[in-house]
């Protein structure tokens, strides 16, 4: 689970890592709010490329542009705008959890020098302070491994510049183990869901598997190695999925409803495509539950299904076969129409 | 079959009590499976079901020959029910817990260099020798006994080529979905030497999604001794997870691994739908 910026930010301040002061806007207002009263003197602006700001919308890029219009302005404070690469560059550190190794693993770039080398899980295991391997290297490694200690983190990573003579940290990425939340709340109550959709967040409230995607067919899949084949077999297909729903091996009926209707009030959802296989799921709902879709939408519904034969006669109105290649054709060829 | 087990094979069930565990070691018991004894350390009876109860895996091992065991425990738990399992060297080792947390895994690992369990999991939908035995949740209704030796990653996309085997009448000598999570006990390169040595299977048949660092499972498989024909399926991801977090591009190793099955001549379907076609491919050539 990626921590926004300036959640991990609150989160490793405890340790003792040096930050530069930071701050969130995301209009043109909170800007000049921000400028005002931290009195700022200069800054730096992080747009990602091609990214929107979550919930408004707008390009970071258009902000940035608004931002410099703004500074340029005789009414507007004195800051100089500087880009990250202005500072002194130190270094860049990754602490992260190394599926292929199974292993922690420490790796990146201090003045020019890479490094990298696997670590213990209990901790310990940093390399001697030499030359090469300061003790300023050494002693955010050892921030690092306590910080992704505690929080279960899978990834670290800090983005180290020189301000004056002093070491800071300009950027920080932060991943923890979704699968610890449980044991982590403090983490869940700090996340900000703006990176989820809202069809993400009400799916999460009844423990369901629903991921938002770019496309436009809904999968409802019994399975998630399943749901990664389909995706790829829907753009083999030349189509693409809007979100996939993983009903997993058992769904109550009820479950399934609400699963159909967060699919349902997505707008991008141009069509449906149904892929559940037997003896990981029993559809005996299934029958009601799609007829009683077929009388709220207009969208296509495409079903695969092996009781195929049992299916087809009780929704006369829904594709419904056993071929995957045949079911893709029809839902993309239904959409693109 | 089966160079993993048989229905001989003395199994020990983790964490028998819950609902799931019971419902699983029934079908398994049906089945064929030769359930020994089942771990509850809380439970103040001496038998559930007719299989006899101990309190650690330990003591079971002890009181009962048992050859594998497979765990049902939640996920907090799972890591000491795997390293339980792991100190009694118990052989096999299924685990169908999902949702274990990473750091738990790490330590799961580090045990498993140091032991000659084979683990397969976590998360894993189990394995099947169809007619003999069963350890795990694989649905007993779509196999028949054959000759085609199945690795799948996912319990799900197997079905998917289960479905496709009945309709050519093709059956299956072994099956084993080992789970698709990040850290697992046993890759595909650590099950294929088995179904080398299986004289029930004529042909292997590979069904995986893409994971980092496949290329070096892959490279480290194809310098094994080979004798029997592999068909491949590799479902790509279209979406970025959080996995994939420490790379610029998550799937550098994919054109890799393309490149080196071409190049062992290794037969690589892209599509779902062709999973029967390459089934049936497979075992005429060993046929021929």
């Amino acid at each position: 689970m990626y921590v926004q910026e300036c959640v991990a930010r609150q989160l490793l301040l405890a340790y003792g890592f040096p930050f530069l002061p930071f701050g969130v806007v995301s209009t043109l207002e909170e800007v000049k709010l921000f400028l005002h009263a931290f009195q700022v003197e200069r800054a730096i602006f992080f747009p990602k490329k091609g990214g929107t700001i979550p919930l408004l919308g707008q390009g970071k890029a258009e902000l940035l542009a608004l931002v410099r219009d703004y500074l340029e302005k005789e009414e507007a404070p004195k800051v100089l705008v500087q880009e990250e690469g202005d500072f002194p560059q130190v270094g860049e550190i990754r602490y992260l959890l190394d599926y292929s190794a199974s292993c922690y693993r420490a790796e990146g770039s201090w003045k020019g020098e890479f490094f990298s080398f696997s670590l213990p899980p209990e901790g310990g295991g940093l390399p001697p302070i030499t030359e090469k391997f300061p003790e300023s290297l050494t002693s955010l490694l050892e921030k690092a491994r306590c910080a992704v200690f505690d929080w279960e983190g899978l990834f670290l990573g800090l983005h180290c510049v020189r301000k004056k003579s002093e070491l800071c940290i300009s950027r920080v990425e932060f991943y923890v183990d979704e699968r610890a939340c449980s044991t982590h709340k403090r983490i869940a109550e700090l996340y900000a869901p703006s990176f989820q959709t809202v069809q993400e967040r009400i799916a999460e409230q009844f423990d369901l598997d629903y991921t938002s995607l770019e496309g436009d067919i809904g999968c409802v899949v019994s399975g998630a190695g399943l749901g990664a084949a389909l995706l790829h077999e829907l753009k083999l297909g030349g189509g693409d999925a809007s979100a996939l729903l993983n009903v997993g091996r058992g769904i109550s009926q009820d479950l399934l409803h609400t699963a159909f209707r967060i699919l349902l009030s997505d707008p991008k959802t141009r069509g449906i495509f149904v892929c559940l296989l037997p003896g990981v799921f029993r559809g005996r709902f299934l029958v009601e539950e799609l007829q009683g879709l077929l009388g709220e939408s207009r969208l296509p519904v495409v079903v695969r299904f092996s009781e195929s034969e049992e299916l087809k006669g009780a929704l006369r109105e829904i594709f419904v076969r056993k071929s995957l290649d045949k079911c893709v054709q029809k839902i993309v060829g239904a959409v693109r129409r | 079959m089966s160079g993993f087990f048989d229905r001989h094979t003395p199994f020990l069930v983790q964490d028998i009590w819950g609902d799931f565990a019971h419902f699983h070691t029934r079908r398994c018991q049906e089945y064929g499976t030769n359930i020994v004894g089942g771990i509850a350390p809380r439970a103040r009876r001496a038998h559930f079901c007719g299989i006899p109860l101990f309190s650690s895996v330990k003591e079971a091992k002890s009181e009962v020959k048992c050859a594998a065991t497979m765990i049902f425990t939640p996920p907090r738990q799972a890591k000491q029910a795997l390293l339980d399992a792991i100190a009694a060297q118990i052989p096999l080792i299924v685990c169908c817990t999902e949702g274990i947390a990473r750091r738990d895994m790490l330590f799961v690992k580090e045990a498993l260099k140091k032991s000659t369990s084979c683990l397969i999991g976590p998360s894993a939908a189990g394995l099947i020798s169809p007619g003999e035995a069963l350890a795990g949740l694989l649905p007993i209704d779509l196999y028949k006994a054959g000759s085609l030796g199945v690795i799948s990653s996912s319990g799900s996309l197997a079905c998917e080529l289960l479905v496709q085997l009945q309709e050519r009448q093709i059956g299956v000598s072994t099956h084993i979905s080992f789970g698709s999570d990040e850290l697992l006990g046993s890759s595909f390169a650590d099950l294929a030497p088995k179904f080398e040595q299986d004289s029930a299977t004529q042909a292997i048949l590979f069904l995986g999604e893409e994971v980092d660092a496949m290329d070096v499972m892959w490279e480290r498989y194809l310098a094994m001794r080979r004798s029997k024909p592999l068909g491949v399926y590799i479902a790509k991801k279209d979406f970025v997870s959080y996995a994939q977090f420490s790379k610029e591009d998550p799937f550098c190793s994919h054109s890799r691994v393309d490149s080196l099955l071409e190049k062992s001549g290794i037969a690589k379907i892209e599509s779902l739908s062709c999973l029967g076609d390459l089934a049936a491919q497979l075992l005429k050539e060993n046929t021929c």
